[in-house]
């Protein structure tokens, strides 16, 4: 081999590891915290307040309100049309090789649902201990330096996204269930987790083993909120860990800097779209707030509209944000958003004896995290095309309703998954 | 990731042989011959790997849409790249001759 052979040859070789390392890069799925997607909007020094309009019929929302409170779920009973009966389907599955509703996925469900956090006992107040040094909270320079830690833990305890705000009574329940009754304690922060539910699984609604995803996500969001309220409670400072209950989870994720409010009633984040369920800490440690962000999430609901169209019990609004007019107790008055009926949702999950989520399955955003999806979002932010985007979404099949043999696939795919590397 | 990492390997060494030839053949400008080479080229890699990242969700309509859309692009880029190199750096021939 002589000089210049040796030359093209190295040259080849180089090309091929960077070639090859650079779309290997590309592949790696990136910790998601504090999202700085492209396209996305950081408002420095704003609140909720200045993002979203709000009337003079603004009031902290009842706990005894919400629908699955007036369902009689959480130690209350008030009357609603439908009993809560879509537990019934897993308690008893009809048909041993019914796909998505048998035997096997019953127990799959069962076993998710294991720590799901409907009684206060899957969630921890923990009051601040004296630590072992000089008996006093552990003090930091700043509270930026506290969140900085504060948010390395929620990362180490696994939750898929982190963003803290301040603690705000108008967007905590009054009129708290008998289980999460008051806090305890006057939390000067609220660290809101969000914790991804598996794509695989939720992918299969409306097929009640879809509910195993949602399962999992509720007894993983009462995990990682109690591993980080225990934390905050070690260095000192009383820590409430809560999933649904204390306080309205999506505009405290909004205040959280996570996401914007969607069509479908729930958080948008960037990356994660609406696959994950929400957790709060709520604790009395001066904490960094993040600025809230936005990601053309107004303007792609607006036209987008494909939730709504996918809803089997029409409950998604196909009209523009407004303010609720109160008939229905459930939904909040005051806040200028896309109103879900919640009522006709719960009903329909009565009829089917199942829980739904095609709204989030069948969201665009709803994607796995990976560079296919990442480069169609770079042309979801370009102005002008978002337009299209919902009409691209169908042309390529994506949200489209599971076929028997992507249930069997899921259970494939689950059975070859990878153990998380560190 | 192995598969992506074989296909980025292939892209830079057929981008490598196509100019190597192009050299010998006395066509191995950079424009136009060697830009639409390298277009069309990124945009057929760019293709499979979609079509595999597809198919690895199981969004087997996504993979063919992807095929279909981009195979497209990277086949008139193709042909352009063509026309370029038979008719020495002119990517299209005077409709006079």
């Amino acid at each position: 081999m002589n000089r210049r052979d040796f030359l093209k040859k190295s040259a080849i070789t180089t090309g091929m590891v960077v070639g090859g390392v650079a779309l290997s890069g590309a592949a790696a799925k990136p910790m998601k915290l504090d999202p700085q997607s492209i396209g996305t909007k950081v408002h420095k020094g704003k609140t909720i307040y200045d993002l979203m309009e709000f009337n003079d019929e603004f009031v902290p929302f009842k706990d005894h309100d919400t629908i699955f409170s007036r369902a009689g779920m959480g130690g209350i009973k008030h009357e609603h049309p439908v009993p809560p009966v879509f537990f019934k389907m897993m308690n008893a599955p009809k048909e041993h090789d019914n796909l998505g509703n048998g035997i096997l996925d019953n127990a799959l469900f069962n076993g998710a649902r294991i720590n799901w956090g409907d009684t206060k006992q899957h969630y921890f107040f923990r009051p601040g201990m004296p630590n072992t040094v000089d008996g006093k909270p552990k003090t930091f320079e700043s509270p930026s330096e506290a969140s900085y830690y504060v948010k390395a833990a929620a990362k180490f305890y696994k939750a898929s996204a982190v963003g803290i705000c301040k603690y705000d009574e108008n967007f905590m329940y009054t009129e708290n269930v008998e289980e999460f009754k008051e806090l305890g304690f006057k939390p000067k922060s609220v660290i809101v987790l969000l914790i991804q539910m598996d794509h695989e699984v939720l992918r299969l609604y409306p097929r009640p083993v879809a509910m195993s995803g949602a399962a999992l996500g509720y007894s993983n969001m009462a995990e990682v909120s109690s591993k980080l309220a225990q934390f905050l409670s070690t260095l000192g400072y009383s820590s409430q860990s809560g999933g649904n209950h204390h306080g309205i989870s999506v505009p405290l994720a909004i205040s959280a800097g996570l996401g914007e409010g969607s069509r479908m009633g729930t958080l948008l984040h960037p990356e994660l779209g609406s696959g994950f369920r929400i957790a709060k800490v709520f604790t009395e440690m001066e904490l960094e707030p993040n600025d809230p962000i936005t990601f053309g999430v107004e303007r792609f609901c607006n036209s987008c509209k494909k939730c709504a169209d996918n809803c089997p019990s029409n409950a998604v609004s196909l009209e523009k944000k407004s303010f609720a007019d109160g008939s229905n107790v459930s939904t909040r008055i005051g806040i200028k958003k896309w109103a879900t009926d919640s009522e006709k949702c719960f009903a329909y999950w009565g009829e089917s004896e199942c829980d739904c989520g095609r709204c989030i399955t069948s969201c665009p955003y709803f994607k796995y995290d990976n560079w296919v999806h990442r480069f169609a979002k770079l042309a979801v932010v370009t102005p002008g095309v978002q337009n299209v985007a919902r009409y691209v979404d169908d042309l390529f099949g994506y949200g489209k309703l599971p076929t028997d043999d992507l249930y069997h696939d899921v259970w494939e795919r689950l059975y070859d998954k990878q153990p998380e590397k560190l | 990731m192995l598969i992506y990492a074989i296909l980025g390997g292939l892209f830079v060494a057929v981008q490598f042989m196509i100019m190597s030839k192009l050299k010998q053949l006395g066509k191995g400008q950079i424009w136009p011959n060697g830009i639409l080479v390298l277009i069309t080229n990124a945009i057929m890699f760019f293709s499979l790997a979609w079509v595999y990242g597809s198919l690895v969700e199981y969004e087997v309509q996504a993979a063919f849409m992807g095929l279909v859309t981009y195979g497209a692009a990277g086949v008139v880029f193709g042909v352009l790249a063509y026309r370029a190199i038979k008719n020495d750096g002119k990517i299209l021939k005077s409709t006079k001759n």
